[in-house]
């Protein structure tokens, strides 16, 4: 990482909107939202269920085009990137931890963290080695051959993370990463995401549980698609 | 390098995990594509031994020969088709090449089997265009004089070790050797019958047999065919015609002959390809179509069952071009495989035929290579369009599928 760009924003949101089509027209699900992530932010995302918050982080992890708006990624328009261009991003910068996990039912647990690196072309270290570590930093050592399919519903959003974090991106998006962990389990995860958050990372998540506040160095929530940051 | 390693084995290891998914219903598809496979090798084979024969036998037979037969050829010997008659069409004819041909058999001394003895003119080797490989042909000398000469083919001279100059008894009577024939076609075409005895034969003067036979007459001897050779072959059919006419006239007692051209017998060659080749072609194109569209809705369903996956690949920096290929690959993979199963029931199955059927079935490079190239194509075709819409996804809906 480039200290020169410890100030500037990861990523940059200005005015985006996001609409579906549906049976009775357009509905708005983000509305003109502007948000700045900083480097080394630790962001969490309140709000009710259909709120918007998993399209506001398929925005932020470029997964979703604004319908209207722009984001900007460490300094760059990507209005007019290509689809291509995006993916590469995503493969090099971002860490993606998805509602429903998204893992291989048939492959190991191991193997869901190493298909992390399956598109990231020039990953300079090892990808082995540096998922078996993603799988100890969730605690997860002792089940890494063990096909995603037979984990715990907590395990596998464990495995979840430790696919996210594996890469070391520049930024990590979660979508309720600790929703199906017990409180302790959860504290865990949170523990894990601190410290990457402590080694400079940056995150943002989405979360229901208020108790977990405190690890994050921003609040925001999402009602009826409108962002709003809490001050505390 | 270790990132090419990399990527062929996370490739492979896509392959393996697609292709398990479903491997009773892979199988089937697998197996369908590769039985149409093994009928479209069958069917180039058995369309390229057709084709062989039509070459032989205008090689053989010549495309500028007419050949006057025998009906009765095997029902047995009635008066009919005789010297004589070739000395008329020879008289009619006089700018064209005849000779009679009568074959039978005869013993040597020395040797088991009887050998077969054609008695005809000196025209023949000319009309068959064998090749003189060692002393002479026969000539009108040993037709006038009645030469107890013979000349052998080269499997005949290879299989008795008869050599130009030699002596051999034939029938109690010593023959001697004047020399030895290439039976090769011109062009090389490997003959169908070149292991076989139909090569091994002796050629001798006819006008010898009645001074030594007991098959004919003094001047005359019953004849198998008449070979006459047209001056060019767009004629053939205009001068069997006319042969026709002349041997059916009142008083000249030929019997009942067929006038055969080669073109005549290839065009019933070319009829039973054809018939051949609509009904295995039917079959194997039905066969391909099945296989195609079962394959087709095997990745549907493949794709189906997988959104997730492949919106994580998305997500992960896959490109759709690499998310096609994904699906493309696996379902060329299961028709290759399919490709390669057809090829060696294709092999197994010609071998077994050409025990059965009169006919040599080869299969060449050719009808083993386009089969599995065209399963390769079938496979790409059959998984155009599910790894298209494959493609098409939106990764952030995939990842809304629970
Ligand atoms: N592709 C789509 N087409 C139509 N509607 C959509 C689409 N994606 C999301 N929506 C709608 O957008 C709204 C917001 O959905 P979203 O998943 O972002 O909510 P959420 O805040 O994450 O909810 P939860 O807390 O339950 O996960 C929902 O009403 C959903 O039905
Ligand atoms: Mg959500």
């Amino acid at each position: 990482m480039d200290t020169d760009s410890l100030t500037e924003p990861v990523l940059n949101l200005h005015r985006v909107s996001r609409s579906f089509t549906g049976e009775s027209g357009d509905v708005y699900v983000l509305k003109d939202i502007n948000l700045s992530i900083n480097q080394g932010d630790f962001v969490m995302v309140t709000g009710p269920s259909g709120s918007g918050k998993s399209t506001l982080l398929h925005v932020l992890s470029l997964l979703l085009h604004p319908s209207t708006g722009e984001v900007e990624f460490l300094g760059r328009s990507l209005s007019k990137a290509s689809e291509a261009d995006l993916g590469r991003i995503r493969a090099q910068h971002l860490g993606i931890v998805f509602q429903h996990y998204g893992l291989l039912g048939r492959r190991s647990a191991l193997e869901n963290v190493k298909f992390r690196f399956r598109y990231l072309a020039d990953f300079l270290g090892d990808a082995n080695s540096s998922s078996v570590e993603a799988l100890r930093s969730v605690g997860l050592e002792g089940v890494k051959d063990r096909p995603a399919r037979l984990l715990s519903g907590g395990e596998k959003q464990r495995v979840a993370i430790a696919r996210a974090v594996a890469a070391k991106p520049q930024l990590v998006v979660a979508d309720e990463p600790t929703g199906n962990l017990d409180h302790t389990s959860a504290l865990v995860v949170m523990e894990v995401l601190a410290e990457l958050n402590r080694a400079g990372y940056t995150l943002i998540m989405v979360t229901h549980n208020t108790d977990l506040l405190h690890f994050a160095s921003r609040h925001l929530t999402l009602t009826n698609g409108m962002l709003q940051e809490m001050q505390n | 390098m270790l990132m090419i390693v990399t990527r062929i084995v996370s490739a492979l290891s896509d392959l393996y995990e697609g292709l398990r998914s479903h491997p009773g219903r892979y199988t089937l598809a697998c197996l369908v594509v590769a039985i149409g496979v093994a009928a479209l090798s069958i069917l180039m084979a058995v369309s390229s031994a057709l084709q062989l024969r039509v070459d032989e036998i205008t090689n053989e037979f010549g495309a500028d020969v007419v050949a006057v037969m025998r009906d009765n050829a095997l029902t047995g010997r009635q008066p009919g088709l005789s010297t004589d008659h070739a000395r008329l069409l020879q008289v009619n004819f006089q700018k064209l090449v005849t000779a009679p041909l009568r074959t039978f058999k005869a013993n040597a001394l020395g040797s088991r089997e009887p050998v077969t003895i054609i008695a005809t003119s000196e025209d023949l080797i000319d009309i068959r265009r064998w090749r003189i490989t060692e002393g002479r042909g026969l000539d009108s000398a040993d037709m006038r004089s009645h030469s107890r000469v013979l000349v052998v083919s080269e499997p005949q001279s290879r299989v008795a070790g008869w050599r130009t100059g030699m002596v051999v008894i034939l029938d109690e009577v010593p023959f001697r050797i004047a020399g030895v024939i290439s039976v090769d076609p011109i062009d090389g075409l490997p003959s169908q019958e070149h292991q076989e005895n139909g090569e091994r034969f002796a050629i001798i003067p006819w006008t010898v047999v009645p001074f030594w036979h007991s098959l004919a007459n003094s001047s005359r001897l019953d004849l198998d065919e008449i070979l006459i050779r047209a001056i060019n072959p767009d004629i053939t059919e205009k001068l069997a015609n006319n042969i026709g006419r002349l041997l059916a006239q009142p008083g000249v007692g030929a019997g009942s002959v067929s006038i055969v051209t080669a073109r005549k017998l290839v065009a019933n060659i070319s009829q039973l390809k054809s018939v051949i080749l609509i009904a295995v072609g039917a079959i194997t194109l039905m066969c391909l179509l099945l296989g195609a569209a079962s394959l087709t809705s095997l990745m549907v369903l493949n794709v189906r069952e997988r959104i997730t996956e492949i919106g994580l690949r998305l997500a992960l920096g896959a490109t759709r071009r690499q998310i096609a290929a994904l699906f493309i690959m696996e379902s060329v993979v299961v028709t290759l495989t399919a490709g390669l199963v057809g090829m060696v029931v294709a092999i197994i199955v010609s071998g077994w035929m050409n025990q059965w059927i009169p006919l040599h079935l080869e299969l060449e490079p050719s009808s083993l290579i386009m089969p599995p190239v065209f399963a390769l194509l079938l496979g790409m075709v059959s998984s155009w369009w599910p790894a298209r819409a494959a493609a098409g996804i939106a990764p952030a809906e995939a990842m809304r599928v629970d």
